[in-house]
């Protein structure tokens, strides 16, 4: 098998045993180097709030800025933002982001991402040069109120051409999650969760180029090494999964690593 | 970590192609992406679960056809039906003894505890070949004649001498794993199913990383769905080497070495 560099774009603390951030980060690694994989980006805390106050933002963050700080040069962190909280979310933006060490954004299950209130959010991102991360899925048994789909993160990404946008899950449904993200080329498919399916990562590639594609494990979720199987495993040459496994992710958070003098 | 990969359960069935030979090509093909050495190969085009004589034959022709091509990629395993004993012992000798062949494949005929399997494990045994059973345990029930690893550990219980493979591992491993956990001739073939993080772990603990062996289920599963068992496995590097590769070389190489294929 050819050796290839690995950056998983989509990974949690949740799942991981340990009794703080600093304890947890080091074992998601440790997971990751059994595979290979170089770095990872993280988001989210220990809890699992589906609509997060803004001392509950704050609180995740933080937890995510230690696991960080404690393994700078394997890890990525992401803010996570709760669109209901508009101003709550820009001042967290910046604290974690302008003035932190965290390089993209990571919206959940709080409101549909095609809301008016993400905009300013967005918009606040792409000045910052970081990228938006939106969960998305379409389940057939109804998502939760405020769950996305790639529809919802195609109307957002229309209105925001130069923002830099990753649909989480591919809609978890990627069959109909990869041709709702398709005519917006600042939309990424983030192939991660779910079973390792054999098509998946072949039908990202034909219908939205190799260039598009984000290999993501949703790890501790899910095992770094199932998901590494849908890019593995696939039928696309080894150019399209060096693109898929690493060089992707690294070509959409360079602007923002390069602000804060972070050599790749 | 690079390792060297044996598969010790793929198929032609699932497979695109329109021969044998072709089917085999597109699964090394498919093996190449993810590194695979070699592939044990058994069962032909089409499925039966309660092959005729006759269809054992065309069944394992194609089988021989496929390996034939691919003598340095690919052992072929004979598929027998146990109701059949004399027919499936004539097989044995025809595939095994007179042909190419290394193993014996048993799927849903016949659950294996039952008496017309002794006379085909002592024949398999006395050509050094591996006997593979099908295993599983079904929540929903099994078929008629489907086996369980309890059943195998029976049979296994009658023939101490004998190499069995506990394929699936009953795919309620937790289940499975216990049953043939007594029988030191009995191994876990961990293929089929989801990548389930555990299973390889707890195979290791329960029965040691010797009697543990890698195999996919291919074309029904993915070679690299089924890899992801053992190479994200919480298990040192040592064990991963005996489990993807060591083990199956092990209980292969006294039929290898009697039919002079060097390694």
């Amino acid at each position: 098998m050819t050796s290839f560099e690995i950056w998983d774009v989509h990974t949690h603390l949740t799942g991981v045993p340990g009794s703080t951030p600093e304890e947890r980060l080091p074992r998601l690694l440790e997971y990751a180097d059994r595979m290979g994989i170089a770095k990872l980006c993280v988001f989210l805390g220990f809890g699992r709030q589906y609509d997060p106050t803004p001392d509950q933002l704050r609180q995740h963050n933080d937890e995510v800025l230690r696991a960080v700080r404690r393994c700078p040069d394997r890890t990525f962190g992401f803010v996570y933002l709760n669109p209901k909280h508009t101003q709550a979310s820009l001042d967290e933006l910046n604290r974690c982001v302008r003035d932190g060490p965290m390089v993209g954004v990571k919206l959940w299950v709080a409101q549909h991402c095609n809301e008016p209130t993400l905009d300013p959010i967005v918009a606040r991102a792409t000045e910052l040069k970081a990228v938006v991360l939106q969960h998305t899925w379409l389940k057939i048994t109804g998502n939760l109120p405020g769950e996305s789909t790639p529809m919802d993160v195609a109307e957002l990404a229309a209105r925001h051409p130069r923002a830099t946008i990753i649909c989480a899950h591919t809609g978890g449904d990627w069959e109909r999650g990869i041709r709702a993200i398709r005519p917006h080329p600042n939309v990424y498919a983030d192939i991660d969760g779910g079973d390792p399916t054999s098509g998946y990562t072949e039908m990202a590639v034909r219908e939205l180029g190799a260039e598009r594609v984000l290999y993501g494990s949703d790890a501790g979720g899910r095992s770094f090494a199932s998901q590494l199987a849908k890019v593995l495993g696939a039928d696309i040459p080894n150019s399209a999964k060096r693109l898929v496994l690493a060089e992707n992710t690294k070509r959409i958070l360079k602007p923002i690593l390069r602000e804060k003098g972070i050599n790749v | 970590m690079k390792f060297e990969i044996w598969d010790v359960h793929t198929h032609l069935a699932g497979v695109p192609g329109a021969t044998p030979e072709e089917r085999l090509e597109r699964l090394l093909e498919y093996a190449d992406r993810v590194g695979i050495a070699r592939l044990c190969v058994m069962m032909g085009m089409k499925w039966n679960y309660d092959p005729t004589p006759e269809f054992m034959r065309q069944s394992n022709d194609e089988v021989m056809r496929a390996v034939k091509r691919f003598p340095d990629r690919a052992f072929g395993f004979v598929y027998l039906n146990p109701k059949h004993t004399q027919a499936s012992l004539d097989e044995l000798n025809r595939c095994v003894r007179d042909g190419p062949m290394v193993g014996v494949k048993l799927w849903v005929a016949l659950h294996c505890n039952d008496a017309r399997l002794d006379p085909i494990v002592e024949r398999a045994t006395e050509l050094k070949t591996v006997v593979t059973q099908h295993c599983w345990l079904k929540i929903t029930g099994n078929l008629p004649g489907e086996s369980t690893p309890m059943d195998l550990a029976e049979l296994a219980a009658r023939h101490p001498k004998a190499t069995f493979s506990c394929i699936h591992t009953g795919g309620d491993w937790e289940r499975g794993i216990r049953a043939i956990r007594p029988y030191p001739n009995i191994y876990a073939d961990i293929n089929g199913g989801d990548p389930t993080a555990g299973i390889t772990e707890m195979a290791v603990r329960e029965l040691g990383a010797e009697r543990v062996l890698y195999g996919s289920d291919a074309g029904g599963r993915s070679f690299s769905s089924q890899l992801a068992k053992v190479l994200g496995a919480n298990i040192p590097d040592s064990a991963k080497r005996l489990i993807l590769a060591e083990n199956t070389k092990r209980i292969l190489q006294p039929i290898l070495r009697a039919k002079g294929i060097k390694l």
